[in-house]
């Protein structure tokens, strides 16, 4: 039983990874309907930003969070700007293109800077953690879970309870009619972008000091968020967040009890599974051409 | 005085000409119905007005400002509104929400004043009190014309752009639309009206002006369009006519 | 003198094909024959066949692959175990794994059924990552991520390629041929229904094109493609690891693909080399030449949208001659109006359609009868179009049932429907724009069970003869997305009557002409009636509703409020208020 729940409290650590990269990714969908392959080195950037912040200039660590949130939250409308602006009339294929350049550009642009070498985080809290129950509750996991869980706390607030929330909604929901009413759509995209990028930068942060910072370590994420994304419902917001920790919890129990080398191929086998079964997600709904 | 004045609009779109060179005008005040069959360019005019079509050209004016090239909105936030073709209420979000969202073109906008105004769309129709809460989609297709005309009407305008009001609505619904149409004038907005009823549009026109083939082909009073066969023709064809 | 288009076509080609083959087996002998730049060649020779599989997949279907690197891992990996581990010869062993790679891809395909887009890209994703991870891990059958060592260099016909330069040859030999192949399939039947998947899947459809089964064929060519440029990869360097094989790879192979241009092998030829190329001549870069690259795809996708091979063919279609030659009339030109006119072609009983609660079609009967011009009139908004679009399959009626020539549809498939002769066109026009006047209105003689369906040099004369009779043969070889909006609704209606369908539907086919336009229309319209060509129309231009119609059925709200013959129908008081709104006073 201790095991069952160490494995689902490990599970849930890595799934509200996931959660958050899938979660912006679900936002650029809605605003922009772009796929975008680059979301998981917004993670990888945020994880050498903070290295960048705490190793070369030794800022204290909340100073280089925020700062690293900062930068990353710019980033994105410089990345919107490059690769989703000068395409948007052209259809989905040419910016998953575009965006999947910028994930070679960026990857590499680390990797001339930084090496191959994976670069080591420290954790937000000097503390290992505690144990409960038999379960160990590792500090970092509770730091991702309790990040997570706010953040999507706020964003639920800021999008059914403000003006603005309702406004990147009706501009998700219908970009024309938003700008007969007068709504700025652009500012909202780009917001949106901004903030997907900052979701990518919190989720690298804090995924670092688990996982070792490599620029490689985008690219599985964002695979793993996608297919989170495929299981919530494509483009649903719930479906992100409970796909991501679904995705999280079952390729942990799949590495220990089924197949540690093969653990990456349950999320999408998973995924494969949805597909064949039930294509619109948990929370999706179906969609159908109109004639 | 002329509202909105139209000299000699022409519109692109793949590489074909929609309008090819129109010219009206709506003065203060009035209602104004745009007439004409599917694809003569009625949508197209309204589009251009709001900047929604990119390759306009010629002269477009509200007031003394020249409309031409200005985004979208910029020309919403200069006073005007426009219920576009097929309702476009947010799905997602409800009567409530649609309804606050129109008053967006409208800076430092207090809470409670815009609280106030809508509700006052919700006395001006009254059977959306009881969607309130209700989102978009679940809406019948009078009751989303509704939601679209209160949320039009929140911006202020000075002139309602209005597209096929009564697209596939019952006739008692019809008429209830074209009331309040009618009511809205009352209260000084300037209406252009663009409909394939043509009946019920010029029961409530000053003016109408009849399109084909992104080209005026007649203006002129209710009465006078009335008693011009061209029209009659164009819409229940010959047999009738006679 | 009859036109012999297909017959000069059928040699199209061969001739350079042959050069080629000359050309590049010279070459390879006068290539360097060991290290890193033959290592080049063969890279570009082998990955270039692999995008060829691209150009038929993603360039003439239109579907997201993001797998050819799996296809082409698979290609290579049965090579290598066929010839070290099961001892068999190197070419039954490229023959077995790309066979084994089509299979796969075939299967991937199948996924389409359900999905297209993003879903179907996820699909590819997922089943390039699980193929990673089988050759890493199932170290008893893959040797692991060591890879597999001394794959062997075949013999072919006595003589040993073990040479670099020979099997250089033999690469580039391969290169050509499937270029040609890929080439040559776009002006094939197969090829054209591709495009038309791939420009309005709909319309093909609706057109007869079984899309489903064109999907699935296209990605089992696709992965057939690369497994023969895997098998050969292995061979030529002799030594594979999984890791050349990733979700990586296969992003390079898709940008090859769309750098080139990703409609032709051409394309995907010019592509694949500079690719190769280019990162030799960002070496001064050193390092940091990957990211340049990342950089340029994103330039490429902005500034060069069709590709480099896409800005040579523009304007190479400017220079297409025109077809002289006589052609044979349409043949129902041959027909007069003499069919039994009591004969129901097309009936609806009952027939509801509704989304959410909204009822677009409210127990709709509608009986077309054999010779008739049959109109539909209404409102916008009254469901006229939702009618035509169940009556061809597009949606699945809520209850109802609807006949054709006797035979129940209601469940059929749209183009099942239209291979039993039921054509039509849009109301916002859908033709395949990627394609020329000529092909979008072949695919519509291409019907199955059309009389010419099988005969290459038939349909291009069926097709031709279609264009004459709504004037546009001259214009045959121009894209259609160059006509104006009154041509394209032209080439719908030859699309349609290419088919030679039994019942023709037409949907607003005057929305947005001018009055001449109309009027060219009217006379269409009225010389197709008077060959007894049975038509059910859609239209709001009441003059040439009763120019034309036989028959009239008026929908509101979904209901049907009148049907008979015109002057009764016209004058019904229901049919007035309908259109012209309930007569109202000023004084209310």
């Amino acid at each position: 039983m201790a095991m069952f729940l160490q494995l689902l409290f490990t599970g849930m650590g890595i799934g509200a990874v996931y959660a958050l990269v899938s979660l912006g990714f679900v936002l650029l969908i809605c605003a922009a309907n772009i796929v975008n392959f680059a979301q998981g080195d917004f993670a990888m950037l945020g994880a050498y930003l903070l290295v960048l912040g705490l190793n070369v200039f030794s800022l204290p660590y909340p100073v280089a969070i925020v700062l690293t949130i900062l930068l990353m939250a710019i980033f994105g409308v410089l990345f919107a700007g490059a690769t989703y602006w000068p395409l948007r009339f052209r259809g989905a294929l040419p910016v998953i293109i575009s965006t999947i350049g910028a994930q070679i550009f960026l990857e590499n642009i680390v990797l001339y800077l930084y090496g191959p070498v994976p670069q080591v985080l420290p954790g937000v809290f000097n503390s290992p953690g505690f144990t409960v129950g038999g379960v160990f509750m590792d500090s970092q996991y509770l730091t991702i879970l309790a990040t997570a869980s706010l953040l999507v706390l706020l964003q639920y607030l800021v999008f059914e309870k403000t003006l603005l929330g309702k406004k990147i909604q009706a501009t998700n929901q219908d970009k024309e009619m938003a700008s007969l009413l007068g709504i700025p759509v652009v500012f909202m995209i780009l917001l949106t972008f901004a903030y997907s990028a900052a979701l990518g930068a919190v989720a690298g942060v804090l995924v670092g000091p688990i996982l070792f910072v490599s620029v490689g370590m985008g690219g599985s994420i964002a695979l793993k968020a996608f297919a989170a994304n495929i299981i919530g419902g494509y483009g649903s917001i719930p479906g992100a967040i409970v796909g991501g920790l679904l995705l999280g919890v079952a390729e942990t129990f799949g590495a220990a009890y089924i197949s540690v080398p093969y653990k990456d191929a349950f999320a999408f086998l998973i995924v494969l599974a949805f597909l064949a079964v039930r294509p619109q997600g948990l929370f999706g709904e179906k969609v159908a051409e109109k004639a | 005085m002329k509202l909105l004045d139209i000299e000699n609009l022409t519109a692109r779109y793949n590489a074909s000409d929609v309008l090819k060179g129109i010219s009206f005008s709506v003065e203060e005040g009035e209602i104004v119905a745009l007439l004409g069959a599917n694809g003569a360019g009625k949508s197209t005019t309204l589009r251009a007005i709001s900047g929604l079509v990119p390759h306009v050209s010629g002269g477009l004016r509200l007031g003394d400002t020249s409309l031409l090239g200005l985004h979208t909105e910029a020309i919403v936030r200069l006073g005007v509104s426009h219920v576009p073709e097929g309702r476009r209420v947010f799905p997602g979000l409800t009567v409530e929400e649609n309804i606050i969202l129109g008053a967006s073109n409208r800076k430092g906008l207090q809470k409670a004043v815009l609280m106030r105004e809508v509700d006052e769309k919700f006395e001006l129709f009254p059977d959306l009190v009881r969607l309130r809460h209700t989102l978009g989609w679940k809406l019948s297709g009078g009751q989303l014309q509704m939601v679209a005309v209160a949320r039009g009407l929140m911006a202020k305008p000075r002139l309602l752009l209005l597209d096929e009001p009564s697209l596939g609505l019952a006739p008692i619904v019809v008429q209830q639309v074209f009331d309040i149409v009618t009511e809205i004038r009352r209260q000084g907005t300037t209406v252009l009206l663009v409909e394939q009823n043509a009946n019920i549009a010029l029961s409530i026109a000053d003016r109408g002006y009849v399109l084909e083939t992104g080209k005026l082909l007649v203006q002129g009073t209710p009465a006078e369009l009335w008693g011009n066969s061209q029209i009659r023709e164009a819409y229940l064809g010959g047999a009738s006519a006679a | 003198m009859s036109v012999d288009y297909a017959a000069a076509r059928r040699w199209r080609g061969v001739l350079p094909t042959l050069g080629a083959l000359v050309l590049v087996v010279v070459v390879a002998f006068l290539a360097p024959a060991e290290g890193y730049y033959l290592n080049i060649f063969m890279q570009a020779a082998t990955y270039a066949i692999a995008v060829s599989g691209l150009v038929v997949v993603l360039g003439y279907c239109g579907q997201i692959s993001l797998a050819q690197a799996a296809f082409f891992g698979l290609g290579a990996y049965g090579v290598a175990i066929g010839t070290t581990h099961l001892g068999l010869g190197f070419f039954p062993a490229l023959v077995l794994s790309a066979a084994f790679a089509m299979v796969l891809g075939l299967l991937l395909g199948v996924a389409s059924l359900q999905l297209g887009g993003h879903y179907l890209a996820m699909v590819t994703i997922a089943f390039q990552e699980i193929l990673t991870l089988v050759l890493t891990n199932w170290i008893g059958l893959t040797n692991g991520p060591d890879g597999v060592r001394n794959i062997p260099r075949p013999a072919f016909l006595g003589i040993s390629l073990a040479n670099g330069h020979r099997f250089l040859a033999l690469c580039l030999v391969t290169l050509v041929l499937v270029t040609f192949a890929v080439w040559r399939l776009k002006t094939t039947r197969l090829g054209r229904a591709m495009q038309a998947v791939r420009d309005n899947e709909l319309a093909a459809s609706t057109a007869g094109v079984n899309s489903f089964g064109i999907k699935v064929i296209s990605f089992g060519i696709s992965a057939l493609i690369g497994g023969i440029g895997g098998g050969l990869f292995a061979s030529g360097f002799q030594y594979i690891s999984p890791d050349q094989f990733t979700f990586s790879e296969s992003i390079v192979l898709l940008t090859m693909a769309l750098l080139g241009g990703s409609q032709s092998p051409f394309g995907s030829l010019i592509g694949t080399s500079l690719l190769i190329i280019l990162p030799e001549w960002l070496r001064f870069l050193k390092q940091i030449y990957l990211a340049v690259y990342g950089a340029s795809v994103i330039l490429l996708m902005v500034f060069l949208p069709e590709g480099l091979w896409g800005i040579s063919l523009q304007r190479a279609r400017r220079r297409a001659r025109p077809i002289e030659g006589e052609v044979a009339p349409l043949p129902l030109l041959a027909a007069t109006n003499n069919g039994d006119s009591s004969e129901v072609l097309l009936k609806t009983e009952g027939l509801s359609k509704h989304f959410g609660g909204l009822k677009a079609l409210d127990l709709v009967d509608l009986e077309v009868r054999r010779g008739s011009v049959h109109a539909l009139i209404g409102p916008n908004g009254s469901g006229k179009t939702t009618l035509i679009n169940v009556v061809t399959g597009l949606y699945r009626p809520t209850s109802g049932k609807v006949t054709f020539l006797g035979n129940d549809v209601t469940h059929a498939a749209p183009h099942r429907r239209n291979h039993v002769g039921l054509a039509r066109t849009f109301q916002n026009i859908r033709l395949f724009r990627g394609m020329s006047v000529l092909e979008n209105v072949m695919v519509g003689a291409e019907r199955r069970h059309n009389d010419v369906a099988m005969h290459p040099q038939a349909v291009v004369e069926r097709a031709l003869a279609a264009l004459d009779f709504v004037g546009l043969r001259g214009d045959a070889h121009r894209q259609v997305a160059d006509l104006s909006y009154g041509y394209q609704r032209y080439v719908e209606v030859a699309r349609a009557l290419a088919a030679s369908p039994d019942v023709l539907l037409l949907d607003e086919p005057g929305a947005g002409l001018n009055l001449t336009e109309k009027h060219e229309l009217g006379e269409l319209l009225r010389r197709l009636k008077g060959h007894g060509l049975t038509i059910l129309i859609i239209d709001h231009d009441m003059r040439l509703v009763e120019q034309v119609a036989d028959y009239i059925t008026v929908l509101n709200f979904g209901r049907r409020i009148a049907d008979g013959l015109p002057r009764e129908v016209l004058t019904h008081p229901d049919v007035v208020a309908a259109y012209l709104g309930e007569a109202r006073h000023e004084a209310a």
